[in-house]
């Protein structure tokens, strides 16, 4: 995908994140965030020339990073970790059985908006609609 | 984890999706139907002794990683094939759909429908009245 279908995709995913409950649907938050945030990954890795539109992750060490030639810079390695965070709830709150409290939805959140807005200053231009739109 | 933790975990994930949008939210329902597909499954095979509590999985690919192949294999009938084979609908999916930019349609509605009643049937059958 390129970048701009990717903050797309993240923007539906965002919209969508509004409409949850943070007590009745917090897994769901967890993953929505997930996913939202690494569209923004995987636009911020094309806009960089680390990966391009058809080599996509599913997460920021799937694949590795070190599978492609060029490395991402010190600001996008940043970026991720937020993300990372957020990948790290997973095993315990949803695909686990631990309670998924507010305290960790509001973790997550606060990772998510972290993310997101590390991602989308690399992105940058990236994600305006081509100029025959 | 014990069948009766994902069963109540698969609840959740059922609850949101019967929030949301079809239309608006179709990334998020079929990202929520594989979880709670994968939940039922992982109780049905806690329940039927192929996977001890411990050991979860979480896609298909992973089934070849479960220790017990003999167990896994004599419990193949065609019944858990096409229960596997409709999981496999939303792993499909959630590239094309949700990683991916799919477009999406009533067919993919339908299809992602029966695939989890199909799973949540054999789960319950398998796991009994909860």
């Amino acid at each position: 995908m390129r970048p701009r279908e990717h903050v797309l995709k993240a923007a539906r995913l965002e919209a969508t994140l509004e409409r949850l409950d943070r007590s009745d649907d917090a897994e769901m938050i967890v993953e929505v965030c997930m996913l939202a945030a690494t569209h923004l990954l995987n636009a911020a890795l094309h806009v960089r020339g680390v990966t391009h539109g058809h080599s996509d992750q599913s997460h920021t060490i799937r694949p590795p990073l070190s599978y492609f030639q060029k490395s991402p810079e010190a600001d996008l390695k940043e970026a991720m970790a937020p993300l990372a965070s957020i990948e790290g709830l997973r095993p315990k709150y949803v695909r686990g059985g631990e309670v998924c409290g507010a305290d960790i939805v509001e973790k997550c959140l606060l990772s998510f908006k972290d993310a997101r807005a590390r991602f989308m200053t690399i992105i940058g231009s990236a994600a305006d609609p081509p100029a025959w739109e | 984890m014990k069948a009766e933790v994902h069963i109540l975990k698969a609840g959740r994930f059922e609850a949101t999706i019967f929030r949301l949008d079809p239309e608006a939210d179709y990334e998020t329902i079929i990202w929520a139907s594989m979880h709670v597909c994968t939940h039922w499954l992982n109780a049905a095979f806690h329940a039927k002794s192929i996977t001890p509590d411990d050991l979860d999985f979480e896609h298909t690919f992973y089934l070849e990683k479960i220790p017990d192949q003999e167990a896994l294999r004599a419990s193949l009938d065609d019944e858990l094939r096409g229960v596997l084979k409709a999981l496999e609908v939303f792993e499909g999916l959630r590239t094309t759909h949700v990683r991916g930019p799919g477009p999406y349609g009533p067919a993919i509605c339908e299809m992602s429908s029966e695939a989890l009643e199909r799973i949540k049937d054999y789960g319950e059958k398998a796991v009994g009245q909860v």
